[in-house]
């Protein structure tokens, strides 16, 4: 007869279920914080970080990655200087973090960081900023090549890859301001208020800008309309 | 209205066409640095309380209890005068005059307030 040695149940049970919540935090790591952060606005985001919630500078990232990065991109012109731009102004948010104000939104501040650490850039290295970007491409033959193509017809014109690259290439082509502003209201969705702030300039002037962008940028795209 | 309409247009058509992402290597050094500078803030949150405690009881345990502490005699010259009086005082005669006289004379005021002319 052999004898077995087993604790009782009740005491494994109780063991299994107080080590549960740490089994659940080793097997999946801060879902349930992450989860929890995205539903936050900016500003709270902001908040726990400063207090040390990194999960919260994570989801700040992951919103405005990729619009950060096309700013700079085509601010700059060269991908390593956006590169430089891009990294620069997401260090000075996490070094300056408690500069951070919530009466103004998250993304004009951002936007405003990439505004001034790019005129920093162009100073320091003394050099004006690249006012026009040149197109990879002769930007008016492509619009005549693909107009005269029977595949960009005008019913399908706005679902078509290379109108809205026609396009990009129009806003590189913009002026540095009329770019900027465009910029930030495509890629930030700034109000003209903040893009004001972002630029440190006048309501009146922001709207002056995007009212002659948005006049350049249909001129551009004109033969395909 | 035209004009919003054709902006909103252009807006579309450039978030439609714009989809340029940054390279993974600097997602990772951003997001590093951010894991770095909230890691040093929450240490440093978690280590101020104790560090308070323990300054307190350093500083509780370092300082001279009271019954330690030396006589507030700064001067070595008030203390020299002190000592010199106090042997004065012991050295008079206290004892309460024998005769008469010497009592009303020593419970006599010698110099009594002048009149004011001022009494009703």
């Amino acid at each position: 007869m052999s004898a077995v040695i087993a604790p009782p149940m009740d005491w494994t049970h109780a063991c299994a279920q107080a080590l549960e919540p740490l089994r659940r935090l080793l097997s999946q790591p801060h879902l349930e914080q992450i989860a929890e952060t995205s539903a936050l606005s900016d500003a709270q985001c902001m908040e726990r970080y400063r207090n040390g919630d990194v999960h919260a500078f994570r989801v700040l990232y992951a919103r405005y990655r990729e619009k950060l990065h096309r700013y700079t991109l085509r601010l700059a012109g060269k991908a390593s200087e956006a590169e430089e731009i891009f990294q620069d102004v997401w260090m000075a948010v996490v070094n300056g973090k408690a500069g951070y104000q919530p009466n103004a939104p998250f993304a004009a501040w951002l936007f405003g960081i990439a505004h001034r650490r790019a005129a920093d850039r162009w100073r320091v290295l003394g050099r004006h900023a690249p006012d026009a970007i040149e197109p990879h491409e002769n930007a008016d033959d492509a619009i005549e090549h693909h107009a005269a193509s029977p595949l960009y017809a005008p019913d399908r014109h706005l679902d078509n890859d290379a109108l809205g690259r026609a396009l990009v290439e129009a806003v590189n082509g913009l002026p540095l301001p009329q770019r900027e502003a465009f910029l930030m209201k495509a890629e930030g969705e700034l109000s003209l208020e903040d893009i004001a702030f972002a630029t440190g300039t006048t309501r009146e002037t922001v709207k002056s800008r995007l009212r002659y962008a948005q006049q350049k940028l249909r001129e551009a795209l004109q033969a395909w309309r | 209205m035209a004009m919003n309409d054709d902006m909103d247009e252009l807006l579309r058509l450039y978030r439609h066409a714009s989809n340029e992402a940054p390279a993974a290597r600097l997602d990772a050094r951003i997001l590093g640095a951010a894991d770095r500078a909230a890691s040093m803030r929450r240490w440093s949150r978690r280590i101020a309380w104790p560090a308070a405690i323990a300054a307190s009881l350093l500083l509780w345990t370092m300082w001279p209890a009271p019954g330690h502490r030396s006589p507030l005699t700064t001067d070595p010259m008030a203390a020299h005068d002190a000592g010199r009086v106090r042997s004065e005082l012991q050295q008079m005669d206290v004892t309460p005059p024998r005769n008469d006289v010497d009592r009303f004379l020593l419970s006599t005021n010698l110099h009594p307030q002048p009149e004011t002319g001022n009494a009703l």
